[in-house]
């Protein structure tokens, strides 16, 4: 089985696959352009899907006017929110935490926008270009709020706030300790005291995201194929999303053009191209754009404080004198923006530093 | 919210309103003529009209260099030209540049180099290391960081690349920056 999937630079009986240059099987088709990315993959008949998106950070959308794009040569559907009516519209959340405020967020925005980017509408034509005519003749009449744009005022009494039910905007606090939470440092023992700020960054990958999606087996079953991480995740997702059995759902993952991460979550788009696909009884597709994905791909946490509050990430380490780390203390305040797939990841786990050491070698068993 | 969605309605797609022209172009060595909308770019025509899906679209602003191909014998990106811009020109994609079986010598380059990972901005590359190829530009010229420049990898890095290009060059020896073995 190795022999037929990699191809070894050194000769046959001197073979090891370990240690030497390892030629990899996918690199042929991807050198002479047959790489299979989904943007390369497209069914017959295959219409496209352009996304309206908010224009605003903080609006009540009062009214959305469809009839001039409706009237758009090519056009098939324009279909905002009250079109959809799914199972559940609530995107999965990787981390919710006990005690987090649920924020999790719908697939569509209903009558609120919460951040630039949000879909509001998808508009389907024939081609992209016609679907991109169309979107632009979207009218949608948006009662502007007041935005907040870092998460240091968006923490002050009396801001905006994005949920006005849930009375907040601080969605989880929590101090973890473990271990001797209360070390001081001995003789000798270096402390060292670090602030680090973090910007809110984008993966930008190369290959944007897409998805496509058509019924198959006579209808029966849905097939989506997606620029994801996670097809697996998704695939159940869908399946809670529309109400039908796993089965009913396939989902593939074509080759990537980098992900970096950004991909690694489910995204609105995946449940909605789908069930565009679903109501219309025809394959569709929709591909990002470079500056759709600045606003619409998942971010990093944003941290950039702009008071005198301990820097977002306030680290002091206790270090002794041969280097090892005897305990750390770590403040972190950090923005979970509106995309909530995964909130604090690593970032808020309290830690054993004595068990960091690492022997990675000393406990592998020999057969 | 607003009136009741009519619901999806099943049009014929009315081009009447595109304006058309007519387009007259040699791709790999073969005559395509047919009618083009005018706005339509040369990557769409290229990738969805042609199925030469080799070139990639990924900025859309031409920084990017991964729909990079060539026409009339200089580089161009193909996703800020209009397919009318180009009738009457020769056309090479990397589909013009594959072997007839297996890989062609550069490609063979940047596979034992490991000059690519994900594969995406690769095409382009490989366009590009052709024009470096047919100007015959010394491995270690400064021309080859320029044109280096001229594409954006996200993840292989550059220094296998730039490794893989010199030895398509010629060089005979694998560091690119110190020029020893």
């Amino acid at each position: 089985m190795t022999e037929k999937l990699f191809k070894s630079a050194a000769p046959a009986r001197n073979r090891r696959f370990v240690g030497e240059a390892v030629l990899r099987a996918e690199d042929q088709e991807l050198l002479q352009g047959r790489g299979g990315f989904l943007p390369d993959l497209a069914a017959p008949n295959t219409a496209e899907i352009c996304i309206v998106r908010s224009a605003a950070p903080h609006a009540i959308v009062r009214a959305i006017r469809k009839e001039r794009a409706l009237a758009s040569p090519g056009v098939i559907a324009i279909l905002p929110a009250e079109d959809f009516d799914l199972v559940d519209d609530v995107l999965p959340c990787m981390d919710m935490i006990p005690g987090t405020l649920d924020v999790r967020q719908r697939v569509i925005a209903k009558d609120r926008v919460r951040y630039v980017g949000q879909a509001v509408a998808l508009v389907v034509a024939e081609n992209r270009y016609l679907a991109e005519d169309a979107a632009a003749l979207v009218e949608i009449e948006y009662e502007s709020l007041p935005a907040v744009m870092d998460h240091m005022t968006a923490m002050n009494p009396g801001s905006p706030l994005l949920y006005p039910e849930l009375g907040t905007n601080i969605v989880y606090q929590v101090t973890q300790r473990d271990g001797n939470a209360f070390f001081s440092a001995g003789e000798g023992d270096l402390v060292i005291h670090k602030r680090f700020e973090f910007h809110r960054q984008t993966a930008v990958p190369l290959e944007t995201r897409g998805v496509t999606a058509k019924l198959i087996d006579n209808g029966e079953r849905l097939h989506v194929e997606s620029c994801t991480q996670l097809p697996q995740v998704l695939r159940t997702v869908l399946a809670g999303a529309f109400g039908i059995d796993l089965k009913k759902v396939r989902v593939t993952a074509p080759r990537l053009g980098g992900g970096f991460g950004c991909k690694e979550m489910v995204y609105p788009e995946e449940i909605l191209v789908p069930a565009v696909a679903r109501k219309l009884q025809r394959p569709v597709r929709w591909l990002e754009d470079w500056r759709e994905h600045f606003a619409s791909a998942t971010h990093t946490r944003e941290a950039t404080p702009k008071q005198s509050w301990p820097a977002t990430v306030r680290l002091s380490d206790f270090v002794s004198r041969v280097g090892r780390t005897l305990a750390r203390r770590t403040a972190l305040l950090a923005t979970r923006r509106s995309l909530p797939w995964a909130q604090w990841c690593a970032a808020l786990t309290a830690f054993r530093t004595w068990t960091q050491r690492c022997f990675p070698w000393s406990r592998t068993r020999r057969r | 919210m607003t009136a009741p969605d009519p619901g999806p309605q099943k049009m014929v797609w009315d081009d009447s309103n595109e304006s058309r022209t007519a387009l007259n172009v040699t791709v790999n060595g073969k005559q395509v003529q047919t009618l083009v909308a005018d706005r339509l770019l040369l990557s769409d025509f290229l990738r969805d009209h042609l199925g030469l899906t080799a070139l990639k679209v990924a900025c859309g602003e031409g920084a990017c260099g991964a729909c990079t191909i060539v026409i009339d014998g200089e580089l161009a990106r193909s996703c800020t030209l209009l397919a009318v811009q180009t009738d009457g020109a020769e056309i090479l994609t990397l589909e013009g540049l594959n072997a007839p079986q297996g890989l062609n010598h550069v490609q063979q380059l940047f596979q034992q180099h490991h000059a690519l990972q994900c594969g995406y901005c690769t095409p382009g590359w490989l366009m590009s290391v052709y024009s470096m190829i047919k100007r015959s530009i010394h491995p270690d010229s400064a021309e080859v960081g320029q044109y280096l420049s001229g594409h954006i990898c996200r993840c292989t890095g550059y220094r296998n690349i730039w490794t893989a290009i010199r030895r398509a060059l010629g060089a005979t020896n694998d560091d690119p920056v110190s020029g020893k073995e």
